[in-house]
């Protein structure tokens, strides 16, 4: 509101503007706010002035402000201001003004001049200045009517940060938000190419929907059908500038501008259409006569954004809907925060739908194919825990069980159990798992178990607890297993487990396998040695040196990264051929059981 | 809505956390506004420990205290696993998610390492009433050695008990944050990232946290004994509780506080920073699922005073635009998913 008494409303009250539209057509001022705001707008001496010259009307917008700048309000500002005509609205141009909207005189003459010669849809370009600026060149003519060129020569000179940093042509090369590119042309001509305009004014033929989309982007499609919006260019017929606050320079950054940067930065924003439209319409901002034939810079520019346009016709339109939906739950969050409405669910998985998928199927990150590539460069080297590589620290707590995990992920996951505690890292290679061990003992699940002889594999990632009580899962899951079908026991310890309580739930289970009568019975124990363990915590120094980023740090964590494998790779050499641990070690990191069922027995 | 029975689920093992847990953990949890307050018999505090760790329980005065105030329970830790203590836990949320489900009572996880502002235990079943099946909350880690002893001195009361309010307690957090926690603040260069919660300070006067992971403390579910496959933190809730109208996220430190007590040497390797959001928006893409953005967008308000000051404004809106810019990169990282599949197809 501020802003607004400064400048702006001044501006509307020139000649040209408010007052020639009040004489050509049957004018409505419709104020698009919370009480408070709208009584000062009303009772101002500015809004009185409007007064004389159109109808004033209020729609409130108190539900629809919440603390904070939240990207949908003003569009659900203007919705409103529309649907608030009622069955007048097809037969209704509107205009969309801005409190921080600036408008050279006649601006809205020339709006209400292509509405009535058939426009349903009016775009144009607002340049950004900079509102201490312009306020400082413009403050002793509030009031007064401000010609299109004398507005041009103001905002040449207080152009904000944003647009400052979007000037192709400017000496040092910076990069300010997406969504348009400017030129200078001599001192007193500004071009400019705007893949988001702003939408100046609309003819609607039809009623919108509910919750349409931003005013820019969406309400020209959905209130006007087929509708190709007309583009204001020159200066000289239309111009606004939008008043803004210092803070915009966070927006910029340093960063080098070409065809192929800017195609970049505008594939996911702009459509085909958007591009082919900024190509063809070029704003021209002027203070003087423009000349009869195009400017070189002005054919530079546009063979720029011809060029930019070309390559966004072969990329896939973008999805602004979905940055509506977002901004809109963000919106309604906000709103069910400070108690004035439900709380809203969005459905992100639908949103980011192709992002999940992506992430969950184990791929890196689209921006860096790098890591794709060091991502599977570590997966032939190592493996992935519960198949791993020779190269791989636990690669000797795996390698019974691996063969066994391999032969479970080729058949049906019918015709295979996998019972995991805790961490259940087997999920890896079998997904999730089907029940815990405590589930299947204490009877608290709710799912059948398998019928007899249905099986091939019964796999058992068992915690330490499930591992005490291995005899009765094996008492009772074990007629589970067809003949000749195989049942995996594994539990991984690393170097917690006491190794009497080892002992003593290795013997219950012997004692049960041997009641059971397999085929064949294995036990592989690996010990925990202080040396593996040793060279487990060091095979990760080599991290913290790499992250320093630094050529030396590089080469000493290449060093240490080499030296550290190269001697885990020989210690599950040297332990091919070494004896194996037993029961009575002092501690053991892993434990596997492997029992075939005979081919000609059936369990009772 | 009829209240159900509430059993507070404590693993707790080794003598560092069996003593924070008794002269801290259970000395807040039995706090006027907390346990003591709720004349509930059914209510149970189940403890997992070891064998060695059981006498030392049950010889604290704290414990007495308990078993005076509601049924007391403990139950055996079989072995442990040193290399992932987690794995242990999760066993024993497990073992103890099978008997509250059989009693059809409400589970709160304790953990033994944490202070409880005076009045949350109120506020909990406060939600039961109005029909909450899981309430999620952040705690704050703190520096252990630098805050039990100040707990000790200023807040034991006679009876045994420690009573802190939410405002003393973040009036205490917001001076002895842990370098974990200090690595999820969005504007400190010197440390790695840990975006899964990302916070700024309002001077010193309290935090502004915008999180994708949040723990739930209170869980009454819909679907009995729900299997999980790591923590109770990561994909419990959503099995227990499928259905998200029936979650709670508490966003403001006076409705419910409590903070987590570490010591220095725990330490975590984070992202390196670049000052640049879309590092925190890459990191969600590879890690987020669809509830962690639900939670990423409501502001948590940790504080000492009141919120509505020009900082605490200026601070909320900092932290709005930042979530915003990290849903404008993953909107394109969906956008150039979806150019890659289209191109693919």
């Amino acid at each position: 509101m501020d802003v607004f008494e400064q400048v702006p409303a001044a501006s509307l009250l020139a000649t040209g503007n408010i007052p020639a539209v009040g004489e050509l057509a049957d004018t409505t001022f419709c104020v698009v706010a919370p009480a408070d705001i709208a009584a000062r707008v009303t009772t101002s001496t500015a809004g009185q002035m409007i007064g004389r010259h159109a109808r004033l009307h209020v729609v409130p917008s108190d539900e629809l402000v919440v603390d904070g700048a939240f990207d949908v309000v003003p569009s659900l500002a203007y919705l409103r201001g529309i649907t608030d005509s009622g069955d007048a609205l097809t037969r209704t141009s509107f205009v969309f003004l801005q409190p921080n909207l600036i408008l050279g005189d006649g601006a809205l003459r020339s709006v209400m001049q292509r509405l009535t010669g058939g426009a349903r849809a009016l775009t144009a370009t607002y340049l950004h200045v900079e509102r201490e600026a312009i306020r400082a060149r413009l403050g002793g003519r509030a009031g007064a009517q401000v010609a299109p060129r004398e507005l041009v020569r103001h905002a040449l000179e207080s152009l904000d940060a944003r647009d400052l940093a979007n000037v192709v042509n400017a000496n040092f090369s910076l990069v300010g938000p997406v969504g348009r590119l400017l030129w200078r042309d001599g001192g007193s001509t500004l071009l400019v190419h705007d893949f988001m305009p702003s939408l100046v004014a609309l003819r609607p033929d039809r009623a919108p929907g509910h919750d349409p989309g931003f005013r820019d982007v969406a309400f020209a499609a959905i209130m006007c059908a087929n509708a190709v919006p007309q583009h204001l260019t020159d200066s000289d017929e239309f111009v606004g500038v939008e008043v803004t606050a210092n803070a915009s320079e966070a927006a910029v950054s340093v960063g080098v501008r070409s065809p192929a940067t800017d195609v970049d930065r505008l594939a996911g924003r702009i459509s085909a259409a958007q591009g082919k439209a900024a190509a063809e319409n070029q704003s021209r901002f002027h203070e003087g006569e423009l000349p009869a034939e195009a400017s070189a810079t002005s054919v530079v520019a546009t063979a720029y954004v011809r060029r930019v346009a070309d390559a966004l016709a072969a990329v896939r339109p973008p999805a602004e809907d979905r940055r509506w939906r977002l901004a809109h739950y963000l919106w309604k969050v906000r709103r069910f925060e400070l108690g004035r409405g439900p709380l809203p669910h969005e459905r992100f998985e639908e949103l980011f739908a192709h992002s999940l998928q992506l992430a969950q199927s184990q791929a890196a990150d689209p921006k860096v194919p790098l890591f794709n590539a060091v991502r599977w460069l570590r997966g032939v080297l190592f493996g992935r825990v519960p198949l791993v590589t020779l190269l791989h620290p636990d690669w000797l707590d795996y390698r019974a069980v691996g063969p066994v995990l391999r032969a479970a992920t080729s058949v049906g996951k019918d015709r295979v159990l996998y019972v995991g505690d805790g961490a259940a890292v087997f999920a890896n290679a079998l997904g999730a798992p089907d029940f815990g061990s405590s589930q299947i003992l204490d009877g608290t699940y709710d799912r059948k178990p398998a019928p007899a002889g249905s099986l091939d594999t019964l796999i058992m990632e068992l915690s330490a607890s499930g591992l005490q009580r291995c005899a009765n899962l094996l008492t009772k899951l074990a007629p589970a297993v067809r003949r000749g079908g195989r049942i995996v026991v594994f539990h991984h310890n690393s170097d917690a487990l006491a190794t009497g309580q080892l002992a003593h739930a290795l013997t219950s289970a012997e004692q049960r396998a041997n009641a059971l009568e397999f085929e064949r019975a294995s036990v592989s124990i690996v010990r925990c040695s202080p040396y593996r363990s040793w060279l487990r915590e060091g095979r990760l120094i080599w991290i913290a040196y790499v992250r320093a980023r630094t050529v030396v740090g590089l080469l000493k964590g290449a060093s240490i990264f080499a030296l550290v494998n190269m001697l885990l790779l020989l210690m599950n050499i040297a332990n091919l051929w070494s004896r194996r641990g037993n029961a009575s070690d002092h501690t053991f990191s892993s434990l596997t059981i492997t029992l075939d069922v005979s081919p000609s027995r059936e369990f009772p | 809505m009829n209240v159900p029975p509430i059993h507070v689920i404590s693993p707790v093992w080794g003598s560092a956390y069996i003593r924070c847990f008794l002269e801290v953990g259970l000395a807040s949890l039995l706090s006027p506004g907390n346990l003591s307050g709720l004349a509930e018999p059914r209510n149970l505090l189940h403890v997992f420990t070891t064998e060695a760790d059981r006498q030392t329980i049950e010889s604290a005065l704290i414990w007495r205290k308990a078993q005076e105030v509601l049924d007391c329970r403990i139950d055996i830790v079989g072995a442990l696993n040193a290399q992932n203590p987690h794995a242990t836990m999760s066993d024993c949320h497990r073992r103890a998610i099978a008997l509250a489900d059989g009693r059809e009572a409400a589970m709160m996880f304790y953990n033994p390492d944490i202070v409880l502002a005076d009045g949350g235990m109120s506020s909990l079943v406060r939600l039961l009433a109005q029909g909450k099946r899981a309430v999620q909350v952040i705690g704050l880690r703190l520096l252990k050695d630098e805050v039990v002893p100040m707990l000790l001195e200023r807040h034991v009361r006679p009876d045994g008990s420690l009573g802190i309010t939410p405002r003393e307690l973040m009036a205490m957090a917001v001076r002895h944050l842990h370098p974990i926690t200090m690595m999820h603040l969005h504007d400190v260069d010197d440390l790695d990232l840990m975006p899964q919660e990302i916070m700024w300070r309002v001077g010193e006067e309290g935090l502004i946290a915008r999180c994708f992971h949040i723990h739930p403390i209170l869980v009454y579910p819909r679907v009995r004994n729900a299997p999980f496959s790591t923590t109770v933190d990561d994909d419990y809730l959503r099995a227990a509780c499928p259905d998200p109208a029936e979650e709670y996220m508490v966003t403001d430190s006076d409705e419910f506080c409590l903070c987590e007590l570490s010591g220095m040497q725990r330490g975590v390797v984070g992202l390196p920073r670049t000052g640049n959001d879309i590092d925190i928006a890459r990191w969600a893409w590879t890690w987020a699922r669809p509830h962690h953005y639900e939670h990423l967008c409501r502001r948590i308000m940790l504080h000492t005073r009141g919120t509505t000051g020009p900082e605490w404004q200026a601070v909320a809106a900092r932290s709005d635009a930042v979530v915003r810019d990290i849903f404008e990169h993953l909107v394109e990282f969906e956008d150039e998913a979806r150019r890659r599949a289209a191109q693919v197809g």
